[in-house]
């Protein structure tokens, strides 16, 4: 199973070549260097990382706290579970 | 977990603001200062309606200019170009934010979650009174704004700065400002009905309501709720600081000053795009019901569909940009964002596949509530696949600000906010009221509805297509778009909006029928599963004579081996 | 959330079929989380997006202004060392809070334990100094000339710190009025959680604002 060669690899040496090639046009073709921002107030790097950051902040920051809050009350459970069962004291460490 | 509920069945006197058994209260103290969730949810209820008869009264004139430019519009006059403006403006922002969220998740929210759960109020229901209040005062404001000096707000519902920011741009700074107040103060309304769903479904439960028995629609409430909780904040601040660009004059959105434009965009589509999945999920989830009950099957796949609406919930933050591909967003983001909005396709189509496996082999009744539930499905899914186009930020660049767009969204809110909510109210209609609703002129107002809707909506798409720009007041003054082929579809389209308009009519004169001398409803009279129907029709205050305990699953129709081919949550066997 | 919670709850059926009658004999189980504290996180969630949307705001606007543009040179500097010493009281109040928590609930428990009334009267007045302290730190930046208008530094300085410092006070006021309902012996510890869990919002997120803003 480990042996099966990676895809580019069962290509000819030629093939695979071209492939980088088109590979590397894709990578030229990555739109920050081709940026034309003709409405853009500020054109400054800086200024688009800023917007770019804080959108991932803002996205993943009310994920985060969801998580928080559910990964809580799922330990609540557990515990009262446990407590039901009565056979662990409430502040023993999880089993597992 | 039942704790609350037993608590206030055990001391049905003295609970925080109930007034149980006080059936002699005045008129005052009954239906416009009650705590109780059902008066809650009549009042959201029919907050909306008349909401929505303001917007589409704001439809109909505005669609009249466009197809009869400069004509005088029976029923309003002349439109002008602010009026236009203002009539756009406020019809997409009474629609979303007056009409579809107050209807689908303020009043079928208040009215299902206690009833549905099994419990006999919501934990806070003095906040819930207080949420409605604010509710109507925010409705209120922006009524009020329509007749301030120079006229309500009409910088677009999108409010972009700096036409919503100054005054030289958007020329009425009261209408402005209180239209932002309005919807700022409308959010705080939500907010507090989100936390009262939120902690009684997760306090209130009947015993036996595991998580897993919770009817769809109700898990699809709290996820809206969450959703809309967790995204509303960032639009609250950009609204704080455009009241304060606006009112006190700091230039946080002046680019002449060193502010920027693009910053509301950012806060408020981090808000917009999530606020249509929490419109979304609850018609989903209504659609459930209705798709189960008429079919007589259980749900296809029931922890699919539940898993589906939080990965919808999760994914519907990662999309929000989408709606800037051309504001001038950097397109590194727009890449990404591209990426995302196509990904969030799959869930929605998951659960469309869910509903159509729930009809296959089902013994199907065409009631209206089922009819409203399948054009759902239909008209929706016209909507969800024209946004691939929208989502795509390369072909976003020609279709951006065209009726494309206008139509693309109509096709997601009208299912939505009308279909979704039609089908509600038909199939909780002998819950609510205690009355049946008549079903020839049900099917009446559904083809009447569903046939013109395609009608507005598909003839937009064509001139979007050949690129009718959305925000403009007479297409007479621009030649290529003056052309007769493409006036025609305009045409067609406001045609079909009277059609519409005429149709809405006949579910007026039925609703108002039906509940004043309908026939009584019995408790259950589609034979459902679900809790609320083993309360008497309507329920009284505190809902249940006893309150119920859960054995199953919600969607247990046609189980082998029983006289019946349902077989409700609470019954022991 | 969903299939993890089962079998928790799964323990309720067959619990209280008939409410009023024989609910005093149904073995009683005490919800998850409270739903007072349930419901302030939920508020507390919105309010951490609240402030977020401001600081995103912020950031996005000081990095769109040119190397040597921020702080704006003819604008006062902000008191660093002042507000690192109102920091400092801020979050002793929300130590004293929680102490003052955890001896109610102690309290209620039956267990022996100090002063409540002194440990939260002593958050309190930590809180109003840190209030106190701002009001004073406005006072001195408006008589420099940092004004609401002067530049967008101090529209989003003023916005940004008074709309914390309006949670500040609001919930000293809640704070407030558990003490009334302390004196009165009328106080339940998920109250008073509920309140700090809204206290403990206000302090933790000033030092991420203090962090942002004045450094």
């Amino acid at each position: 199973m480990s042996s099966i060669p990676p895809p580019v690899a069962l290509l000819p040496v030629s093939r695979r070549r071209s492939l980088l090639r088109g590979l590397a046009a894709l990578c030229w073709l990555w739109p920050s260097v081709v940026l034309a921002c003709p409405v853009c107030f500020v054109a400054r790097e800086a200024s688009r990382l800023a917007f770019l950051w804080t959108a991932i902040l803002m996205t993943f920051l009310p994920l985060c706290m969801m998580a928080g809050i559910v990964y809580f009350l799922w330990r609540q459970a557990q515990r009262s579970a446990r407590e039901n069962q009565g056979d662990a004291p409430p502040d023993s460490p999880k089993p597992h | 977990m039942a704790e609350p509920a037993t608590a206030h069945a055990q001391h049905p006197h003295n609970g925080a603001g109930h007034d149980h058994a006080h059936h002699d209260e005045g008129f005052f103290k009954k239906y416009l200062w009650s705590t109780d969730h059902k008066m809650i949810a009549f009042q959201y209820l029919f907050t909306g309606m008349l909401m929505a008869i303001i917007g589409g009264y704001f439809a109909y004139a505005f669609r009249m200019q466009l197809a009869y430019p400069g004509a005088s519009v029976p029923g309003y006059g002349t439109v002008s170009p602010a009026d236009y403006l203002m009539l756009v403006t406020n019809h997409g922002t009474i629609m979303i934010f007056w009409v579809a969220m107050p209807v689908l998740i303020a009043a079928f929210g208040n009215y299902l979650i206690p009833l549905m759960i099994g419990c006999d109020d919501m934990v806070f229901p003095r906040l819930n009174r207080l949420s409605y209040q604010i509710f109507l005062l925010s409705a209120i404001i922006l009524i009020a704004s329509f007749f301030v000096p120079n006229g309500g707000f009409s910088g677009a519902w999108t409010a972009y700065p700096p036409l919503s920011s100054q005054a030289a741009y958007h020329l009425t700074p009261w209408g402005a400002s209180l239209w932002v107040l309005a919807v700022a103060l409308e959010f705080v309304a939500f907010l507090m009905g989100g936390i009262n769903f939120v902690t009684t479904v997760m306090n209130s439960r009947a015993p036996g309501m595991t998580p897993l028995r919770i009817p769809m629609v109700i898990w699809m409430i709290v996820i809206a709720s969450i959703l809309f909780m967790a995204s509303v904040g960032p639009l609250v601040a950009g609204a704080v600081l455009l009241l304060f660009d606006q009112v006190l004059g700091t230039h946080v959105y002046d680019p002449n000053h060193g502010g920027d434009p693009l910053l509301w965009q950012h806060l408020f589509w981090f808000f917009g795009h999530p606020e249509v999945y929490v419109v979304l999920l609850p018609a989903m989830g209504v659609v459930a019901e209705v798709i189960t009950v008429f079919a007589r099957k259980k749900l296809f796949a029931y922890k699919t569909v539940l898993y589906t609406a939080i990965a919808t919930g999760i994914i519907s933050f990662f999309v929000w940009a989408h709606h800037q591909f051309v504001a001038g967003i950097d397109p590194r983001m727009a890449n990404i964002f591209t990426v995302t909005t196509l990904i969030i396709s799959i869930p929605i189509a998951e659960m469309v596949f869910v509903y159509l496996a729930t009809l296959i082999g089902g013994s199907i009744r065409f009631t209206t509530p089922m009819l409203w539930a399948l054009g759902f499905l239909g008209a929706f899914l016209v909507g969800g696949v024209t946004g691939i186009f929208l989502g795509s930020s390369g072909s976003d660049i020609y279709f951006h600000d065209t009726y494309f767009v206008v139509a693309h969204f109509h096709f997601t809110f009208f299912p939505i906010a009308f279909i979704g909510s039609f089908a509600a109210i038909t199939y909780w209609f002998p819950k609510m009221f205690g009355r049946m609703m008549n079903e020839t002129l049900g099917k009446i107002h559904f083809w009447g509805t569903i046939i013109p809707v395609n009608g507005i909506f598909l003839p937009l798409f064509i001139a979007g297509l050949a690129g009718d720009h959305r925000r403009i007041y007479s297409y007479m003054n621009f030649p290529d778009s003056a052309k007769p082929f493409l006036q025609d579809l305009r045409i067609m389209a406001t045609v079909s909006l009277c059609v519409l308009i005429a149709f809405q009519f006949v579910f007026l004169y039925n609703f108002i029928v039906s509940l004043l001398r309908g026939p009584k409803a019995d408790k259950n009279p589609w034979n459902a599963n679900t809790l609320e129907w083993t309360a008497e029709s309507p329920p009284p205050h505190g809902n249940f004579a006893e309150m119920p305990s859960v054995h199953r699953g919600p969607y247990e129709y046609g189980a082998p081996g029983r006289d019946q081919d349902f077989w409700p949550q609470n019954a022991a066997n | 959330m969903t299939s993890e919670m089962t079998p928790a709850l799964a323990t309720v059926s067959g619990g209280s079929v008939d409410g009023a009658s024989t609910s005093s004999a149904v073995p009683r189980r005490r919800p998850l989380i409270p739903s007072g504290v349930l419901a302030m996180l939920i508020f507390v969630f919105t309010e951490i997006m609240f402030f977020t949307g401001l600081v995103s705001a912020f950031l996005i606007t000081r990095a769109s202004i040119g190397p040597g543009g921020w702080p704006p040179p003819n604008q006062p500097r902000l008191p660093v060392a002042a507000t690192a010493l109102n920091t400092v009281a801020l979050l002793l109040s929300a130590v004293a809070l929680f102490v003052a928590w955890r001896s109610l609930r102690e309290r209620q428990r039956g267990v022996q334990a100090g002063s409540v009334s002194l440990r939260l009267g002593l958050a309190i007045a930590l809180g109003a100094a840190f209030l106190i302290g701002q009001g004073r730190e406005w006072i001195a930046l408006l008589h420099e000339g940092l004004t609401l208008h002067s530049s967008i530094h101090g529209s989003f300085f003023y916005i940004i710190v008074g709309c914390h410092g309006l949670h500040a006070l609001s919930a000293l006021l809640a704070l407030g009025w558990a003490f009334l309902r302390l004196r009165a012996q009328s106080l339940r510890s998920d109250t008073l959680a509920a309140v700090s869990v809204f206290w403990f919002f206000v302090v933790g997120i000033w030092p991420f604002l203090y962090y942002q803003i004045y450094l």
